[in-house]
């Protein structure tokens, strides 16, 4: 990156802009290329419980129409909570890189 | 309303006049007062706010951005120790900017334990990005709290701010202080109307990740709305005057004008010193005093101008950074930078030491005499 120099007399008061909030889903850093594991749902086996999305840190879990959870997998860092919390076991652990 | 009453009761009237909502404290002494007085008046019924006691600063600091990001009107207090617990969390309330106001009372940090006070506890929060009012009186301690959730919460600043006293110096004596009364506060002070601030009904997250230059576009707000925060501070003591007549700056001037030799120093010892400064003006030197009332941000322009005819320095540290020296000595020396004047630290009170008149007139003397910048420490 090339640096660039600028003067602290010129900055500007952002107001809100300088408040570090989201109020969009979007707006979450995108944490997909933190990840090494991803978690893929088997879709046969799931019972609905919701504990996946209930549990998920980032909050990378939606509930589709009908009632089965989705990962996003921009936003999931690869925590692999939902594997352990998953009472039937059917998420599963795939290997993206390393 | 006149009363005789000591710094920890201003403290806690300063929060009742501002119709605090939410006090999440953890009592340590010289505060314990502060926290005693407001839980009295909540269990009498005549304080109305939510009153709720943790098990650790950390908790009560943790609690008080909890509350202060719903947009509640939040308080809290805390001493040496205590505060040290809780600066992992003050950073945290300054980058989320949400308002707050909490007062620190002084006093020395451990080990080895005293209860007296310096003035190492609150300047290690110096850093953290909170606004800082170090008092001198009582009365100071009052007004302060109230001015400082009227600069906190404006809207381009949003910061937090910490009104300092000293410990037992000014927590625990008695002096005349006016209560502003409660429509007059009310009329200053209206209740805050937060933009950003958790709600159920529009859920949002805040103190969100940002990495790399996000990160520092961030602190970049932070230092510029403290920066700004100059204008409110000022624009705030002046419509405070004009209700009270009671007129604050950033720098208190004592007979500084035509001074030859000025001592700089902040906190409550200023009082002795300006005993001081006064017999030696008796006899015929030009001596003066200034006390710093704001140290975060750093009236650096302001001190400038303030000390521009003034050859001779005397900083007063009553803290001591180990391996450095006094704390306030390398702000004035940068304050001061290529102005050839002679400035002299003198590191004294730690822990409360007990300081004389006569001790600053022998810092005067000596800074008048020295032809060198020096450190000293007053044993």
């Amino acid at each position: 990156m090339l640096s660039k120099l600028i003067k602290e007399k010129e900055f500007k008061n952002l107001g809100k802009k300088g408040i570090p909030y989201a109020v969009e889903k979007q707006k979450l850093v995108e944490r997909a290329n933190w990840r090494v594991f991803k978690p893929v749902i088997d879709y046969e086996k799931c019972i609905k419980c919701g504990l996946c999305w209930l549990h998920c840190p980032d909050a990378a879990y939606s509930v589709d129409k009908k009632g089965f959870p989705v990962c996003d997998g921009k936003v999931c860092k690869g925590c692999l909570l939902c594997v352990e919390i998953c009472p039937v076991k059917c998420i599963t652990v795939k290997k993206e890189r390393g | 309303m006149i009363d005789i009453i000591d710094g920890n009761k201003c403290a806690a009237w300063g929060a009742r006049r501002a119709k605090v909502q939410c006090v999440p404290c953890f009592p340590i002494t010289p505060t314990t007062e502060i926290i005693e007085t407001i839980a009295e008046w909540n269990a009498k019924g005549e304080f109305k706010g939510e009153f709720v006691v943790l098990e650790s600063e950390h908790s009560a600091a943790s609690a008080c951005l909890g509350s202060s990001m719903t947009g509640a009107r939040t308080f809290t207090a805390t001493s040496s120790q205590g505060l040290l617990l809780m600066h992992e969390i003050l950073p945290i309330i300054s980058g989320c900017r949400t308002p707050m106001v909490m007062t620190t009372v002084s006093r020395c940090i451990s080990a080895p334990i005293g209860l007296w006070p310096d003035h190492n506890d609150t300047l290690a929060m110096r850093d953290a990005g909170w606004i800082m009012f170090i008092c001198e009186t009582n009365q100071e301690v009052l007004d302060s709290v109230i001015m400082g959730y009227k600069v906190s919460e404006n809207p381009k600043i949003l910061l937090p701010v910490i009104v300092n006293m000293d410990g037992f110096v000014h927590s625990y004596t008695r002096t005349e202080v006016d209560i502003p009364e409660q429509k007059l506060v009310d009329k200053f002070l209206p209740h805050p109307e937060l933009e950003i601030r958790l709600d159920v009904k529009k859920p949002m997250t805040l103190g969100i990740p940002a990495m790399g230059l996000d990160y520092m576009r961030y602190r970049q707000q932070l230092h510029t709305a403290m920066l700004d925060s100059f204008t409110v501070i000022d624009k705030v003591h002046k419509e405070w005057a004009k209700l009270t007549g009671r007129k604050y700056d950033f720098l208190d001037e004592y007979k500084v004008k035509d001074a030859d030799a000025v001592i700089v120093m902040i906190g409550a010892n200023a009082t002795i010193a300006r005993a001081a400064v006064d017999t030696m003006r008796e006899k015929g030197k030009k001596v003066g005093l200034l006390r710093i009332r704001l140290f975060r941000p750093f009236p650096e322009a302001q001190l400038r101008k303030a000390l521009e005819k003034v050859n001779k320095i005397a900083v007063v540290d009553q803290n001591i950074c180990p391996g450095m020296g006094g704390i306030l000595y390398p702000e004035i020396k940068m304050a001061l930078y290529g102005t050839k004047k002679i400035i002299s630290d003198y590191v004294q009170g730690l822990g409360g030491n007990f300081v004389s008149e006569e001790d600053y007139i022998e810092i005067l003397n000596d800074i008048m005499k020295t032809k060198a910048d020096d450190r000293k420490w007053q044993m």
